[in-house]
């Protein structure tokens, strides 16, 4: 840090007349689907080749959902909870176990979903804590024809899986981004 | 008026008119703009927390209204193992009893989460009236000013423009193009006079030192070469 550094003001790191999804951390709130989201929790993904991709863990008091921001060429979004593997196929788990990979169809919720890519990467918890703490992980992704629907298969380690079911949303349905109180 | 009191009224007119010069009307907005973009950013943050006490609330208004059907669902159950003949009469009405108690400590619980929720949805609707008004104003403040920004580069720089025009500007762009013209005319009117003196010193003895050079000669023995050359065949 230079001298002049010390006399810096740190200002916020966002416009406050103009807030996006880009500003988003732990504490911070906005609306989605005429209800009020506040997030719990910032999540990281190193997919590598310096393309990073974070999530959310949001909630609005009765409800835990995910938030994922990616921004690759165009902005894409994701709103999505988790969902009990056994709820898509009570063999599914197994097979994941035995193969180490899902079929390249799957069915939930009574919408029929596409293997459409797999990605590995590296995870982290902590992205306001600024802590370097990463996991190796695994995501199969499925979506439904229209490709709206989306739903993945995560893989943690050999026998540990998670399964996520949501879609895709526009940026526009994220409205008043409300920062949080710096502590 | 004393002399001493002039003095002073002089070494005032004389600050502020200094201060005047120094004065930047456009930081000084910008500065404005910043202030009110700090008092902004405090507004959204009181927002964000009444909010997120709402969604606090909300929780809790979820997690007792369960609370108490789940209590209920005991005390009920209870009374039907009393029936069955499970449990007797008097130990079931007593643990019902019982769960009743916590399912109205759970339902008083929810009513008070009810209220807060009810309160800090009036607070957000007050709040983001004002903060809706805060954000607009410093919208259009920003707007203006760059629009004023715009229009005060676009004067400086007709102004500078029309004062090389009219020559008040000596040393401006105009006086250096008027001064370059001049050279270049100088320079070309020079480059004629010594055309024409040049042209004008040719003397008789240059002619015989032209005919008699290395080139012409050999010129003109190549001639007899080729003519002598023609006649043998």
């Amino acid at each position: 840090m230079g001298l002049f550094d010390f006399f810096k003001k740190k200002g916020p790191e966002y416009d406050v007349t103009n807030m996006s999804v880009h500003d988003l951390k732990t504490g911070f709130i906005f609306e989605y689907d005429l209800e009020t989201w506040e997030v719990k929790e910032a999540y990281e993904y190193d997919w590598g080749s310096n393309f990073f991709s974070r999530e959310y863990k949001v909630t609005n008091g009765t409800d835990v959902k995910y938030f994922s921001v990616e921004e690759d060429d165009d902005l894409e979004l994701s709103w999505t909870e988790k969902i009990k593997i056994i709820q898509i196929d009570e063999h599914l788990l197994d097979e994941l176990i035995a193969k180490q990979k899902p079929p390249k169809k799957l069915k939930a919720n009574g919408v029929d979903f596409f293997f459409e890519e797999v990605s590995t990467g590296y995870f982290q918890d902590s992205l306001d804590r600024d802590e370097n703490n990463w996991s190796e992980y695994r995501c199969w992704d499925f979506e439904d024809k229209s490709g709206k629907h989306i739903l993945s298969i995560e893989q943690w380690d050999d026998e540990v899986f998670e399964a996520s079911i949501g879609k895709n949303i526009k940026e526009f349905e994220i409205s008043n981004i409300l920062p949080a109180e710096k502590k | 008026m004393g002399l001493f009191r002039r003095l002073t009224r002089l070494g005032k007119a004389e600050a502020n008119s200094l201060v005047d010069k120094f004065e930047d009307p456009i930081k000084m907005t910008e500065q404005g703009i910043r202030d009110l973009k700090k008092d902004l950013d405090q507004s959204l943050q009181s927002l964000a927390e009444v909010k997120a006490m709402a969604i606090r609330s909300k929780r809790d208004l979820s997690m007792n209204t369960d609370k108490a059907n789940n209590y209920e669902q005991k005390a009920m159950l209870l009374l039907k193992k009393a029936e069955k003949g499970d449990i007797t009469p008097e130990e079931a009405d007593r643990l019902a009893t019982e769960a009743l108690k916590l399912k109205e400590e759970a339902v008083t619980d929810a009513k008070r989460a009810q209220e807060e929720v009810s309160r800090f949805e009036n607070s957000v609707s007050n709040l983001q009236t004002n903060v809706k008004k805060l954000k607009n104003t410093i919208t259009s403040y920003e707007n203006e000013l760059r629009t004023l920004k715009a229009r005060s580069r676009v004067s400086k720089a007709t102004s500078k423009i029309n004062k090389q025009m009219s020559g008040i500007d000596s040393s401006g762009t105009v006086s250096m193009l008027e001064k370059m013209k001049e050279k270049v005319s100088q320079q070309e009117a020079m480059a004629e006079a010594y055309g024409e003196i040049s042209a004008e010193n040719i003397s008789l003895d240059d002619e015989i030192d032209g005919a008699l050079s290395d080139k012409n000669l050999k010129a003109s023995n190549s001639l007899e070469e080729l003519k002598a050359k023609m006649k043998n065949k």
